[in-house]
């Protein structure tokens, strides 16, 4: 890749930062409800309200905030919270490692999971039967649903694993997340699944795959050099995707698992309009999102000679 | 205090209320004294139809037990700042009020070992002696005076101020006394002192924290039997025994309490089915089915200063006018909407405040004028009239509720119904939380709404406490401008007038008025609920709960 394309992919991102904070900013400031109210408690008269929203700074005008906000950042400081009056850093601090945790944990359950049991698909007829019939349930499970039956039957009833929490350490977090992992994972797992099962199907009747039988190549050989190799352009780009969209859906599981995460504080933040921490999330969430998309491109130029080719 | 104004109110309106008892039975799933040695499922319906206003007594100390918040994480333990369940919850296990809220709503010494009146406007509190902080430092009269002060101090942003409201002056006024001069009697504020506004910290911790007082970073310093071991945000809260706690009935029996913040009910209710979690007030009313039937503990029902009532707040259209709100409080039939809506764990109510506020010492009076409302009253054929007499009766009426909130919808959809019945057109209105809470006291989030599902409730069993957000006109919940010259007075008398009796006079007087102008329509007065694993008890059931050190009574069950 030269520095050109490198030196595009910076300002875009820059770009893109800018503009999702301003959106984000001002949807949050759009939307209805005062969160001066949420200080004052039950005995909120409106001299209370107004002299909590002065001392907040609630009540100037968007782009002041905006502003202020924004200089903040540039200076490397994520401003603070007005609910919990603490540094918006410190209170993310804690909880960005248990959504990673449990975002790399449903990520490798898909691409590792949803590869093999699509190969496994594509190549055993019989068991292709049970897996399609599998991953088709998999496919139309919400990730919500999957966290109740899961909590039901392995957390409840059978007590394998904690109903609820990040845990903490390696191993406490292993444990504690690997139900939210797979309720995360379910969906994307069974689409990788069936996606890997298509691509590996396709170049299994492609002409080349036909002359290396015809060759008499082994066909462990023939799978592992002419199929899959091919099949993993399609089957990464769309994982790579799907790892993005798990940012998402993780704000559904960690909420349904009572994980204190990113998404968790994101949806609690974006109700009580706790702007300075929705901003602080929706940023790393955005940068993560282009993160990964960059490393999926740069994945797809090293399987693809001819994309390389092109970007040279 | 509104419920339905408060944050833990996106989460479970009927926190503490609604009950769904199959068949009807009157909380089945209230236990009782003893009934947590017997083992398996049937120690819950063993006793039932009980409410009680505490579990039965702890037996033995434990080393840790983890409890839930289901009205999700405080945003403060700064006690001048502190108006939710959360926060109160939290503050009222670490701080010392002066005066004690027991579990069946009586106020007993606390901070303050005695008071007396030196005249109408003048009230002296003696302190404790011997009492020491966390910290080791001797609590003092000026600690006391300094702490009292930061709730009519604007810096502070108090949230309770209104209490305050009378008051002229505190001085420390000897090293273990402390002088309240009031502008005019008030008689409601030493009953506060039992709650949360009666909360005492150290003076130099306070001037040293500044406004991170109460905040994870900062802390707090306080006398109660819980110290606050650690407060990792979004993760817990971690409270430890206090060794030297002076009050041996309180004398905390479990050294560690590790509190959640868990507010989805369905994990809620998976935890303590699981076990994971031992115990939590104010349980989603819609896992009560659930958690009555558990193996791993019981599920109580305590009396509670809850009331749920439907607030006008509009002077124009149908429910502007007094006929069309008496004709819709008249279709309420409100012991079905008990067995329905809250399945037999609440009371039918016909005033504005509940029986359970009523003064022990002049109830007579309050049982007297309650007989004579005619607010509670059921009956349609007289509603239909009293619509059919009104001409733009058939113009839609919004009533807005709390989004995703399946109690509160259950109760408002039962209103449409009786609404349709006697030809009211009632539109529900879902609200956003932030939303919804602004309506209870924004006036423009009002726009468009014709009357609010409220949740209210009282902090002492005063009617006052709550009287004096809904009048004179302009008072917090006076949504319609509501001025009556004769309830406007004898209720400023009853602030004044310390005689139970003559105050039940002066309270019931108005409340005849403001009842027959159906300026509110009540409906319930709904249970607290409380989930106890097996392993613990002791803890307070009734809504006192709040402002009694709760937490410090639990032991364990064996």
């Amino acid at each position: 890749m030269t520095l050109g394309l490198v030196g595009n992919r910076l300002v875009s991102f820059a770009v893109t930062l800018f503009v999702a904070s301003v959106v984000i900013y001002g949807a949050l400031y759009l939307a209805p409800g005062d969160p001066a109210t949420l200080l004052a408690g039950g005995h909120a008269t409106p001299s209370v309200i107004a002299s909590i929203a002065r001392q907040e700074h609630l009540n100037q005008p968007f782009v002041v905030r905006y502003w202020d906000w924004l200089a903040g950042v540039l200076h490397g400081n994520l401003g603070e919270s007005f609910l919990y009056k603490q540094p918006v850093a410190s209170l993310i601090g804690g909880r960005v490692l248990n959504t990673v945790f449990l975002v790399v944990y449903a990520s490798i359950l898909i691409i590792v999971g949803g590869v093999a049991l699509g190969l496994l698909a594509a190549l055993r007829r019989r068991t292709g039967v049970v897996i399609t019939v599998g991953t088709s349930i998999g496919l139309a499970t919400p990730s919500f649903v999957a966290a109740i039956i899961l909590i039901t039957i392995f957390a409840v009833n059978l007590k394998w694993f904690p109903v609820f929490g990040a845990g903490t350490g390696f191993a406490g977090r292993l444990s504690h997340l690997t139900l939210p992992a797979i309720a995360l994972a379910l969906s994307w797992l069974a689409y990788t699944a069936q996606l890997t099962r298509a691509a590996v199907h396709e170049e299994l009747g492609k002409e080349h795959v036909e002359t290396a039988h015809s060759r008499g190549i082994k066909q462990r050989r023939v799978v592992s050099r002419h199929v899959v190799r091919n099949a993993m352009i399609p089957i990464t780009t769309v994982s790579g995707l799907t790892v993005a969209g798990l940012i998402a859906g993780d704000v559904v599981v960690e909420q349904a698992f009572g994980i204190n995460g990113l998404g968790s504080f994101l949806v609690q933040s974006a109700l009580d309009k706790d702007f300075a921490s929705v901003q602080a999330v929706a940023l790393i969430l955005v940068t993560a999102f282009v993160v990964i998309n960059v490393i999926v491109d740069l994945w797809s130029l090293v399987l693809d000679p001819r994309l390389r080719a092109r970007a040279a | 205090m509104s419920r339905s104004g408060l944050r833990s109110l996106r989460w479970a309106a009927c926190a503490g209320a609604a009950v769904l008892v199959t068949g009807g039975l009157l909380a089945a799933c209230g236990g009782s004294s003893g009934s947590s040695n017997s083992s398996g499922g049937n120690q819950n319906t063993g006793s039932s139809g009980r409410i009680v206003d505490t579990t039965p007594p702890a037996k033995g100390s434990l080393s840790s037990i983890t409890w839930d918040l289901p009205s999700g994480e405080p945003t403060t333990l700064d006690y001048v700042k502190s108006a939710d369940y959360s926060p109160d919850l939290m503050v009222s296990n670490m701080c010392d009020y002066l005066l004690r809220l027991t579990p069946s709503f009586g106020i007993q010494p606390g901070l303050a070992t005695s008071y007396h009146y030196t005249n109408p406007t003048t009230l002296v509190f003696d302190i404790r002696k011997g009492v020491k902080f966390w910290d080791g430092h001797t609590l003092t009269a000026t600690d006391v005076a300094y702490s009292m002060l930061r709730n009519m101090n604007p810096k502070d942003a108090p949230v309770n101020g209104a209490y305050y409201s009378l008051v002229k002056s505190i001085t420390a006024t000897g090293p273990y006394t402390v002088t309240v001069s009031f502008k005019s009697p008030d008689e409601l504020f030493v009953k506060e002192m039992s709650t949360i506004a009666g909360a005492v910290a150290e003076k130099s911790y306070l001037e040293k924290k500044g406004s991170s007082f109460g905040t994870a970073s900062g802390g707090v310093m306080c006398t109660g039997p819980y110290e606050l071991k650690q407060w990792s945000p979004g993760n817990q809260i971690v409270l430890q025994a206090n060794p030297n706690y002076w009050d041996p009935a309180y004398k905390p029996k479990i050294k560690t309490i590790t509190v959640k913040f868990i507010v989805d009910a369905s994990t809620l209710t998976s935890a303590l089915l699981s076990g994971q979690i031992d115990g939590a007030y104010g349980v989603p009313s819609t896992s009560y089915s659930e958690l009555k039937t558990a193996s791993a503990g019981t599920l109580y029902f305590g009396p509670s200063l809850v009331i749920t009532e439907l607030a006008p707040t509009t002077t124009s259209g149908p429910i502007g006018n007094i006929k069309i709100r008496e004709a819709l409080s008249m279709a309420l039939d409100r012991a079905a909407i008990v067995k329905v809506v809250y399945d037999g764990a609440a009371t039918p109510n016909a005033a504005l405040t509940p029986a359970t506020a009523w003064d022990p010492a002049a109830k007579s009076v309050y049982e007297a004028a309650y007989a004579k409302l005619t607010s509670g009253k059921y009956n349609l054929a007289e509603a239909k009239k009293l619509v059919a007499s009104v001409p733009n009766h058939s113009q839609p009426i919004t009533l807005a509720l709390l989004a995703g909130d399946q109690a509160e919808l259950a109760l408002a959809t039962a209103v449409q119904q009786a609404a349709s019945s006697i030809g009211l057109n009632i539109k529900l209105d879902e609200m956003q939380p932030l939303a919804f809470s602004n309506a209870f006291f924004v006036p423009s989030y009002r726009k468009g709404i014709d009357m609010l599902v409220d949740e209210g409730y009282l902090d002492v069993p005063d009617p006052l406490d709550y009287l004096g957000l809904w009048f004179p006109k302009g008072a917090i919940f006076d949504y319609t401008n509501y001025n009556n010259a004769t309830v406007n007075t004898d209720l400023a008398r009853a602030i004044g007038t310390y005689n139970p009796a003559q105050r039940a006079s002066l309270i019931t007087a108005a409340q005849a008025i403001y009842m027959n102008d159906y300026i509110v329509i009540p409906v319930v007065n709904p249970y607290e609920a409380l989930f106890l694993n097996h392993s613990i008890t002791g803890a307070t059931a009734s809504f006192a709960y709040i402002y009694e050190p709760s937490l410090a009574m639990l032991g364990s069950a064996k």
